[in-house]
């Protein structure tokens, strides 16, 4: 149960829960669960970090709905949560990175190589250094870009659950796409695409 | 030597990547858009590996994390009870 709940089914649940009714906030965590735990696994080391960092938000968001005013989306006001729980366990590892160690050396090894991978394993490379690029985003591209291209949301819905104008939404989309698209360069050119040769000028 | 208005349109279509692969254009911007992505072989390869970017960022939702939402569930009874705040649940 994930589909996007009407902004008036939305304060009805938030309404109830905010009196006390548990079940209406169950149906909140259920609708909501899914694209929280998309996000902050992006701010996340591990999988087990992102959800107990998931987990965590919706017990925090439980204890504090009476301060949540309903001016934005619960999801806006949830997914921040989410983020400084994330980013709470990670600083309690020492030394940990939301970027893993043993996918930094692959993305600086692969600088060097050909730009051409083979094609079995195209889809799966593609997909590993895609996903630790979207960690090295600034964090205002970071849910943009998980929220629209990965989830799938609309870009009106997408803006909303963010707490964004879509101008400014579709503003940190672009970036934020533009960014992975220079740091994944290599994976995603073909033959009829060579590289640009190195100091050649470039059009800004 | 390009054309000062090869330049504006260069620009142009920089800052439109996405909105153009979302299909978010007018019917003028677009078609500025395509022409110039036809004359540019910079802004061509942008455009063709930015949508294989977003292409390959579909594939990375996963899906049926229901055991996600019962495992919150199951910690807020858990604490509710914990709380001896049984009317809530």
């Amino acid at each position: 149960m994930s589909e996007l709940l009407s902004k008036s089914e939305e304060e009805a649940l938030v309404s109830r829960a905010k009196s006390g009714d548990g079940t209406a906030y169950e149906a909140l965590v259920r609708h909501n669960a899914d694209r929280l735990y998309a996000v902050v696994l992006r701010f996340s080391a591990t999988e087990s970090d992102a959800e107990e960092a998931t987990q965590e938000a919706f017990l925090r968001a439980w204890r504090s709905i009476g301060r949540f005013r309903g001016d934005a989306r619960f999801f806006t006001w949830l997914y921040r949560i989410g983020v400084n729980e994330a980013k709470r366990i990670l600083d309690r590892r020492p030394g940990a990175d939301v970027v893993a160690s043993t996918e930094e050396r692959r993305i600086d090894d692969v600088a060097d190589e050909a730009p051409h991978v083979d094609v079995q394993a195209e889809g799966t490379e593609l997909r590993e250094v895609l996903e630790q690029a979207i960690r090295r985003l600034p964090d205002k591209y970071r849910a943009a870009v998980v929220l629209r291209d990965v989830e799938g949301l609309s870009t009106a819905e997408a803006a909303e659950a963010l707490g964004l104008r879509e101008a400014a939404f579709k503003s940190r989309l672009h970036r934020g796409r533009m960014a992975l698209r220079a740091a994944v360069a290599h994976y995603v050119l073909d033959d009829d695409d060579p590289l640009p040769e190195p100091g050649a000028p470039e059009l800004s | 030597m390009h054309s000062p208005r090869f330049h504006l349109d260069h620009r142009f279509t920089r800052g439109r990547l996405s909105a153009f692969h979302d299909g978010e254009l007018g019917p003028v911007e677009r078609r500025r858009v395509e022409h110039h992505i036809a004359d540019c072989p910079d802004c061509g390869r942008a455009a063709r590996s930015l949508q294989r970017v977003i292409g390959g960022l579909a594939l990375l939702r996963r899906r049926n994390r229901s055991r996600l939402a019962a495992g919150v569930i199951e910690r807020l009874r858990t604490q509710t009870r914990r709380d001896g705040d049984g009317s809530r649940h």
